[in-house]
């Protein structure tokens, strides 16, 4: 359904007749009075516009407030709740967790507990008993047992709740979370749903970097290309790995020349220090936006028409150098933080190594021999095919999430391009055959998601034509020419008819065989040609 | 899963319902009529500016239906969010079903 405004519109609702009485409008007679009706009229539009925002924003927090109180019922299970607080979870551990929530705005509190409390829901009393063991578990051999004992299913509910945006930054924040607030007051401060799923985040929190690692490690075991001993190469797990006093070296190398890299970045810059980088790149961004601010100005004004053309290219050459400015001043604030972390956890690592501090110029220079002597080259291929296996990995989980067509398009070409590298490593036979099984599949998905979407489109187009043709006949026209719009719009329903069958029925009729045997190129060929049929009809129609 | 209605601002609006009666009176052209007209005369002039004063009884009429059609939405959109939420376990237990049915690993 579209609700833009332009669905609200007169022109796209000509049942909509305006019963609305004649109304006068005040008198114009100069330039100055039409501006001035112009702008009230803009003024009152804007002020209808706030007041539905706000009646939205209304509806969206009773929507919610119903949500929590969903959720709360949810957890209020008596089997959950023991599992809780059976788990053991330190009182200081959940102060800590609640320090972090507080951090997060009101929404995200309230996103975060009814995810929680959904996914305790999904995970059910035996998932929930199963993170309360990982919790509770001495040894990482028993961390590893309680991983191994989810279940498919239970991996994915954890993943899909593990990638959502909110608790990305909640992991920000416990990270850093302050323990100096007291918590009597936050827990005033947070709904009681707050201190009932709190036990459950704080063993989550614990969980995520080993699940992450854990969940690789699955998606590898799938594409036949599980290495136990494999170097972790997400945030989470490198920093875990590092605490662990795991791969030091390995990790070492790659920070060493991420910091190189990044670093060379940086150089691109002007400025010798970060401080003198960002106060040049913000002058360059405040002096584009003054110079874009005069022509904006200049162009409000009663100018020529030469004028004005002048100013609307130097406007657009302008606003050009302002975006491109600004989207340095991002990179760049990217870059700085990207290297904080990068030195920091540099830093920790030779820490661990027990590697004396050098001065950064000399540490590169040592660090670039030993590249030399000890770090063997990983082939060019590889890293190229575990970057595609990560990206074939999100866009499984975007689709896993939203099961739509663009994430079924996305995850279709992931996968394709996943093979490709796969076959020009030359992959064992079982792992090129899993990864095109899975291809034909998605494809396969992809296929019924485009036949939906262009039956749905066919079948609201037959709806314009034929409201149309009521318009048209309550209307005033000459018999003549009603006669000709019946002949039109019965032509017009033809056609679509045909289309449908000719084409899309008899692709429907293809993707409904096994994935695998359905001739896909043909498939796209139908489509297409409906498409490309319907696309003038539609454009006639307009 | 119901829709936020989009709600543009005023200045959009108000170009949007004029673009359909008189392209003259968008608040990118307004400000270009007095260079357009320089060499008009009073008479000229005089027309103009009551074409314009019938364009804007019918630019009031149609954001009269405009507005009422985003109140519509509004009043749509209000009961569809509660409904939603009061039924987010069932379609929950739905979207389980069709990603069992959809799921192809």
């Amino acid at each position: 359904m579209n609700n833009s405004p332009a669905s609200a519109g007169p022109k796209n609702n000509p049942e909509a007749t305006p019963d609305v009485p004649e109304q006068s409008v005040e008198p114009i007679r100069s330039q100055e009075d039409l501006k001035a009706v112009a702008a009230r009229r803009v003024a009152e539009a804007e002020e209808a516009a706030n007041r539905a925002r706000r009646q939205v924003e209304q509806a969206e927090e009773s929507a919610d407030a119903e949500r929590v109180h969903d959720a709360e019922k949810s957890v209020a299970n008596p089997d959950i709740q023991k599992a809780l607080s059976d788990a053991g979870v330190e009182e200081s551990s959940i102060t800590h967790m609640l320090n972090a929530v507080a951090q997060l705005s009101p929404q995200e509190q309230r996103e975060l507990l009814v995810q929680s409390a959904a996914l305790a829901k999904e995970l059910g009393i035996d998932g929930i008993k199963k993170i309360v063991a990982f919790y509770r578990a001495g040894s990482d051999a028993e961390k590893k047992n309680a991983l191994n004992t989810l279940t498919q299913q239970e991996v994915e509910t954890i993943n899909r709740f593990t990638s959502s945006p909110v608790l990305q930054k909640l992991s920000e924040f416990t990270s850093k979370a302050a323990d100096e607030t007291s918590g009597g007051r936050l827990r005033d401060m947070l709904s009681g749903l707050a201190e009932k799923i709190a036990p459950f985040l704080v063993m989550l929190s614990e969980f995520m970097a080993e699940f992450k690692k854990f969940f690789k490690d699955i998606q590898d075991a799938i594409a036949g290309t599980y290495n136990p001993d494999a170097v972790p190469t997400d945030d989470a797990s490198i920093d875990s790995d590092i605490q662990n006093e795991k791969h030091l070296d390995d990790h070492r190398n790659t920070t060493t020349e991420a910091l190189a890299a990044n670093e060379k970045s940086l150089d691109a810059f002007e400025g010798d220090t970060p401080e003198l980088k960002q106060k040049n790149q913000k002058n360059k961004v405040d002096t584009l936006q003054d110079q874009v601010d005069a022509v904006h100005t200049n162009l409000t004004e009663d100018i020529s028409a030469e004028d004005r053309k002048a100013a609307e290219g130097r406007l657009a050459a302008l606003q050009a150098a302002l975006k491109q400015a600004k989207e340095g001043q991002a990179q760049l604030d990217t870059l700085l933080t990207e290297n904080k972390k990068l030195v920091a956890r540099l830093a920790t690592i030779e820490q661990k190594l027990g590697i004396e501090q050098k001065e950064p110029e000399e540490s590169a220079a040592s660090t670039s021999e030993q590249e030399k002597d000890s770090v063997p080259e990983r082939s060019a291929a590889e890293k190229q095919y575990e970057q595609l296996t990560l990206k074939t990995e999100k866009a499984q989980q975007a689709y896993n999430i939203r099961s739509e067509r663009n994430t079924a398009q996305q995850l279709s070409i992931a996968l394709a391009n996943q093979l490709n590298a796969a076959i020009a490593m030359q992959l064992p036979r079982e792992s090129l055959l899993t990864l095109k099984q899975r291809g034909q599949q998605i494809q396969k998905a992809y296929a019924q998601f485009m036949l939906e979407d262009m039956q749905q489109e066919f079948d609201e187009l037959k709806g314009s034509i034929q409201n149309a043709l009521i318009t048209s006949a309550t209307s005033r026209l000459p018999v003549n020419r009603h006669i000709e719009n019946v002949r039109h719009t019965k032509a017009r329903l033809d056609t679509l008819n045909n289309l449908q069958q000719e084409y899309l029925d008899v692709a429907a009729t293809e993707v409904k065989k096994e994935a695998g045997s359905i001739p896909y190129e043909r498939v796209n060929d139908l489509i297409r040609h409906a498409y490309s049929e319907f696309k003038k009809l539609r454009d006639d129609v307009a | 899963m119901t829709q936020i209605p989009t709600l543009p601002s005023g200045q959009a609006i108000y170009d949007m319902i004029m673009q359909e009666i008189e392209p003259e009176l968008l608040t990118q052209s307004i400000p270009t009529l007095t260079a357009k007209y320089a060499s008009e005369t009073l008479q000229q002039r005089t027309e103009r500016f009551a074409r314009y004063e019938k364009a804007y009884k019918e630019y009031d009429k149609a954001y009269e239906v405009y507005m009422q059609n985003v109140q519509l939405q509004v009043r749509v959109y209000k009961k569809e969010a509660l409904q939603s939420a009061e039924h987010t376990s069932l379609q929950k237990e739905e979207s389980l079903l069709k990603k069992l049915e959809q799921s192809f690993v």
